[in-house]
């Protein structure tokens, strides 16, 4: 008993070590909701510098220290100034992505300055013994540090509890435009923030670095760890943090003395990660900003000619060149497919995972094992280890239905470092000392080693990265990639269109798994002896750097990170121009991730594709690219009849709240095929909460009935199947792909089918009849061609309605159709809405503000008010009914009778910071 | 008297659209102006753009007779220009008391103005009610002896009798301080009743200015205005597109005459109004011809 406890002091150390950090963490967190990934290269930086003036140039320790912590703040404020202000506006993913250029930058730098080798330093504390009963002792520096962490943690409560600034901080970390209009600047909030944060990193780094040894990657992963306990704090609670982190340092501790398993301890902090993200199913709140920008998508159209002549420049060089270009060119091909499994996930589904380089570790783990165990041929094993990740695949999947966007990459990035260091590093799986010995791979009994003969192994990478690009190439194209693409942009969108968006979450996990998987094998097996080392966490991370740096939507961006990965073409080219490059490489490719990030998002290939584009365009090469309406509708467009099966919806007491706020109460209304219901009412009156709770966007007591199918508890998804669609105020368009695919996400049945017969051929068929009518009735017939960014205001506005169309529904809700329009075009509308009834026989129901509109259209208005129905009737009976009038103008003698307050708008927003996945109901 | 705030020709919107235009309102000390209009006319974006959250696509919004282009913090913090906005501006994590203490004006004159505030103090911004967070937004902004007030929408939601409870603070802080207050509001009656002047925005133009009094005598033409919807009349519409043309038209000619210039070295000409029919004409041509083109590649 008492072994367990002197293990658990010592654990103390390590555990104030990721208390401080995980402060530092909250810090930065709470000021500018950055979860700042660099914060650990920020410190180390510091600490390096007060390593250097103290052995170096003989300061005084205490002098040092505040350089160094000084540095460290400076660093956090240059990295805010510099990198994070510019991206406020940038989508999270962009932001993790430069957190992590921030990382490789610095620790480069770090590295070429005072090498990577460990150091072992005196410590600064007293480290006498001190005897606690009978043989349980502890060091004096752990008791200081523990005092220390703790002191700091009910510190900086005190401080974000009663100073000025940490009401601010508070403040403008719930809204940054509520902040400022009360007077706070947000950007000097955060700056300070920054600077803090970093700072309490030094110092956590400088008082910490003589029990865990100076080190440039110690503090990087020990941030990693820190992040475990500021998750279980969620970010807010200093002394939660700080009790967590010792617990992890202790519990880490303990476990790595008492249990077998190698590795289980290191991974203690990861699976906490994953338990408290997965489990706890609430996420992360992250600062989402209106006009959020995606890095642009390539549209996936293979040019036969360019790619062959690609591969084939390839081959050429492979064949005549020495054995290092071919290596280098094999590991660019390489890396490049493993970037394309990034391309598929993060760039089409929009799934940022930091854990892609460790499942390819995967593939080639099973493929390796098996080949070299069990003598099975390597084309056997390759197949194999691309299956098996299939699951594994699904297996890191299943944390992206849940959570969504950063807390997706921690999950993700927990996940592969979890696996690194129980699978990778734990030499019973891997095979002993001498690693995993798999021979000479043979095609069919021809030699394809790459020792041997490295051209015929580098000739079969090109192939495979031919067969991969293909396959991508086919899901973009097909039903299947329109559907990632959905997804990505808009889940609620998807969701509206009877998207199952579990299902296409888990397919681009899978599906990107083999892909990885395919690229490791094909990595792993140029050796004769595999080492599984090297698929670390740190390469995860800057692959991700490297596929946003080629072009993450694009698949010739894969190919271009490829060359920049270590040991590809670049470096190579580099080291032979060059002398003495090598050391520099990491610290290039991190400023140009940085340099991506800030000026062109979309990556190289992006701008490629773009100057190409213009060329082409300025010397005339080939037609512009356009979409006719007659090549891509059914043939037998005219005979058909466009009707939709008529149904009819029954809402009954319908009622919704948000928290103590009621913000639809009891209403009851029906809906008949053929007529057009209009539904009015004043500001937040609650009509955008009625059409959700019927769409199944809000939750909602009551029935919402649709042709004797009672779908109160189904989700968006299943209500859109049953042939009721909606249109959004806010459009929610997929704002990166054509107006074709637009429609065409929408008229795509959804079958599951589809995932499996895209990758070999993707699924286009014809525009069913009555979408082609959709396409005419809203004449965007000329703009099938058109990105929707490019779209007029108002084409975009029939575009969203042409959507919901498209999906052939029986009951159409309309929110606010024609806000936005000119009276011209409102006119149109109506009478396209009109035939919608008439000639469908839809029933709709329109939310709508503009009083002429609803009046000149509707058979029948509701109006609300306070989230009660207080008329109905035909328009010019309502238009006549004074509780309307009053409601609209503030009437006097209508007061007595409803006294209730009710802030639906406040409610709303805040209910619509918990975004709602594809199966909330 | 120098008015508290001028707008001249602003013009505001998201992006490059625009919403209102030709938005012309004076606020002098003393004085509450609402603005009034239906739903979606751009009551709100005004409001923004003269609080400083929003940049005019066009137009200058001048306090005190300084034409002003700080960001909104700068202008709550420094200018002297209280502000609440239509969510509320009540932190939800802080209690009363933190959430006063914020804007930087003392805690009791805040509870001066609402004594109903005093035993919510350490209750904390979410869990109040509706118009107790509008209180507390009210009384935030007032405590720090603001000389303009904007508000957006400060009934939105609330019962009848916080309205007046709220529009009256302004209307007592305003005569005892000589602080100018433009309030904006939809529910036109109320804010009349509060106000001295009223503008009428609707179509994206102010309609009517007139003084409170004399509004409530017309309120039926404010309700004509509130039912005919917010879209623009079919003038309004050609005469934007001609507008648009023009702008085009001359914003290409404009780039070859200086093109001009730069190669000759001379003046080429200056541009006056009689031009326009040519530009439009211009204009005209080029479309023509672009149509031809299209119409072309497709056969």
């Amino acid at each position: 008993m008492n072994e367990v406890i002197r293990f658990a002091l010592l654990g103390l150390g390590v555990g104030a070590l990721y208390a401080f950090a995980s402060q530092g963490l909250i810090v930065i967190y709470r000021g500018t909701g950055v979860l700042n990934f660099s914060l650990g290269a920020t410190a180390i930086a510091g600490v390096f510098l007060e390593w250097e003036l103290q052995y170096e140039h003989g300061w005084p320790f205490l002098a040092a220290a505040v350089m160094g912590v000084a540095l460290s703040a400076l660093l956090g404020v240059l990295t805010h100034w510099v990198i994070m202000r510019p991206l406020r506006r940038a989508s999270s993913m962009v932001r993790v992505i430069a957190t992590l250029g921030v990382l490789i930058t610095i620790q480069a730098g770090v590295v070429i300055r005072y090498g990577s080798n460990p150091r072992q330093i005196d410590s600064w504390l007293p480290t006498d013994r001190i005897t606690l009963w009978s043989d349980v002792v502890i060091f004096a520096d752990r008791l200081i540090l523990l005092a220390i962490a703790i002191a700091a943690a009910f510190g900086l409560r005190l401080v974000y509890r009663q100073s000025q600034f940490g009401l601010a901080t508070e403040a403008v970390s719930e809204s940054e435009r509520s902040a400022g209009a009360v007077g706070i600047s947000p950007n000097k909030v955060a700056v300070l923030n920054w600077g803090l944060g970093s700072a309490i990193a030094a110092i956590a780094g400088i008082l910490l670095v003589p029990i865990v040894t100076l080190q440039v990657t110690v503090m990087t992963s020990l941030i990693l760890a820190a992040l475990a306990a500021a998750l279980v704090a969620d970010f807010r609670s200093f002394p939660v943090a700080t009790a967590a982190g010792l617990v992890l340092g202790v519990g880490q501790t303990l476990v790595g003395r008492y249990s077998d398993q190698q590795g289980l301890g290191d991974s203690l902090p990861f699976l906490v990660i994953i338990g408290f993200l997965v489990f706890r199913g609430r996420s992360l709140p992250l600062r989402d900003y209106y006009l959020k920008q995606m890095p642009m998508l390539g549209n996936g159209r293979l040019s036969w000619d360019w790619m062959l002549f690609g591969f084939g420049v390839v081959v050429f060089l492979m064949l005549t060149k020495q054995a290092k270009w071919i290596d280098a060119l094999t590991v660019s091909l390489g890396v490049a497919i493993v970037l394309l499994s990034i391309v598929v996930l993060t760039g089409y589904a929009g799934q940022l995972s930091l854990g892609q380089y460790a499942m390819a570790g995967f593939g080639a783990y099973v493929a390796g094992r098996l080949v070299s165990v069990y003598d099975i041929p390597f084309l056997l094993g390759l197949v194999a280890g691309v299956l098996a990740a299939v699951p594994l695949g699904v297996i890191f999947g299943l944390p992206a239905v849940r959570t969504r966007g950063i807390n997706l990459a921690i999950v993700t990035l927990g996940l592969g470092t979890t696996m690194e260091l129980m699978l990778f590093r734990n030499r019973n799986y891997t095979g002993g000392v001498q690693g995993t010995q798999i021979g000479n791979p043979d095609l069919f009994g021809y030699d394809i080693s790459s020792i041997k003969h490295p051209e015929r192994y580098g000739i079969f990478v090109v192939a495979m990265a031919m067969l991969t690009v293909w396959v991508v190439s086919n899901v973009r194209r097909g039903r299947s990639g329109r559907r990632l693409i959905a997804v990505r942009t808009n889940e609620r969108a998807a969701a509206s269109l009877g998207i199952d968006v579990v299902v296409a979450k888990l397919f681009a996990f899978a599906f990107a798994a083999a892909i990885a998987a395919l690229g490791g094998i094909l990595l792993a097996f140029r050796l004769s002896s595999i080492s599984y080392q090297s698929f670390d966490n740190f390469t995860s991370v800057s692959y991700v750097g490297l596929t946003l740096l080629g072009g993450v939507g694009h698949l010739l961006g894969a190919f271009v990170g490829g060359t920049m990965a270590t040991a590809s073409l670049n470096q190579e080219i580099l080291e032979s121009t060059w002398g003495g490059v090598g050391r520099w490489i990491q610290l290039i490719s991190g400023i140009a991730i940085l340099l991506t990030v800030l000026g062109y998002q979309d990556g190289v290939a992006a701008e490629w594709v773009k100057a190409f584009r213009l060329a082409k365009k300025a010397r005339k090469w080939g037609s512009p690219y356009f979409i006719e309406l007659a090549d891509v509708s059914d043939p037998n467009a005219d005979a058909h009849n466009n009707e939709v099966p008529p149904k009819s919806l029954v809402v009954d007491g319908l009622t919704v709240t948000y928290g103590a706020v009621v913000a639809v109460n009891n209403v009851s209304f029906r809906l008949e095929p053929g007529t057009v219901t209009g539904l009015i009412g004043p500001n937040g009156a609650g009509k955008t909460s009625l059409i959700d709770a019927v769409s199944g966007f809000a939750a909602a007591d009551g029935t919402v009935v649709i042709d004797g199918l009672d779908l109160s508890k189904h989700t968006a998804t299943k209500r859109a199947r049953s042939g009721l669609a909606r249109s959004f105020q806010s459009l929610e368009l997929f704002e990166d792909s054509t107006v074709f695919e637009n429609l065409s996400v929408a008229a795509d049945p959804q079958d599951f089918r589809s995932y499996l017969r895209d990758l070999v051929r993707p699924v286009n068929p014809p525009f069913p009849p009555e979408v082609v009518r959709a396409v005419i009735e809203f004449q965007l017939d000329q703009d099938l061609h058109r990105d929707v960014k490019d779209l007029s205001y108002g084409k975009r506005r029939l575009l969203a309605i042409a959507r919901a169309v498209a999906m052939h529904p029986s009951v159409l809700l309309l929110d606010e159709p024609a806000a936005g329009l000119s009276s011209a075009e409102s006119v149109e509308l109506a009478a396209v809405v009109r035939r919608l009834a008439a000639e469908w026989g839809m029933a709709v129901l329109v939310v709508e503000h503009d009083m002429n509109f609803v009046m000149g259209l509707c058979d029948h208005v509701l109006v609300l008010d306070f989230g009660n129905l207080i008329a109905s009737g035909t328009p010019n009976e309502v238009r006549s009914d004074p509780a309307v009038i009053a409601a609209y103008l503030g009437d006097e003698s209508a007061e007595a009778g409803e006294a209730e307050e009710r802030s639906v708008a406040a409610a709303r927003a805040a209910s619509a910071q918990a975004p709602v996945a594809g199966g909330a109901s | 008297m120098r008015p508290l705030l001028e707008t001249r020709n602003l013009k505001a919107g998201y992006l490059s659209r625009h919403v209102v235009r030709n938005v012309n309102i004076e606020v002098q000390p003393g004085e509450v102006v609402c603005l009034l209009g239906p739903n979606g006319a751009g009551k709100s974006t005004t409001l923004l753009t003269i609080a400083g959250e929003l940049a005019p696509i066009d137009g200058i919004v001048m306090f005190s007779n300084v034409p002003t282009f700080t960001p909104m913090y700068q202008r709550v913090r420094d200018g002297g220009i209280g502000l609440v906005t239509e969510e509320r501006l009540v932190f939800t994590k802080l209690s009363t008391r933190d959430n006063l203490r914020l804007g930087g004006g003392s805690v009791e004159d805040s509870l001066s103005l609402f004594p109903e505030l005093e035993p919510r103090l350490s209750v904390k911004g979410g869990l109040l009610s509706g118009g107790e967070q509008q209180m507390l937004a009210l009384a935030r902004a007032l405590s720090r002896k603001p000389k303009l007030l904007l508000a957006d929408e400060l009934s939105l939601g609330l019962a009848p009798l916080i309205v007046d409870r709220l529009l009256g603070a302004v209307r007592a802080a305003a005569d005892s301080t000589g602080m100018g207050a433009l309030i904006v509001e939809q529910h036109a009656r109320k804010a009349l009743k509060y106000s001295d002047r009223m503008y009428l925005l609707a179509r994206g133009q102010i309609q009517l200015e007139l003084p409170s009094a004399e509004a409530l005598e017309r309120l039926d033409e404010i309700e004509e205005f509130y039912l005919a919807g917010t879209s623009e009349t079919e003038d309004d519409h050609l005469e934007h597109k001609r507008r648009k043309d023009k702008r085009k038209a001359w914003g290409r000619l404009h780039v070859r005459e200086r093109e001009l210039e730069r190669l000759s070295g001379k003046l080429v000409s200056t541009r006056s109004t009689s031009d326009d029919e040519y530009y439009l004409d211009v204009e005209q041509r080029r479309r023509e011809t672009s149509m031809r083109v299209k119409q072309r590649r497709r056969n």
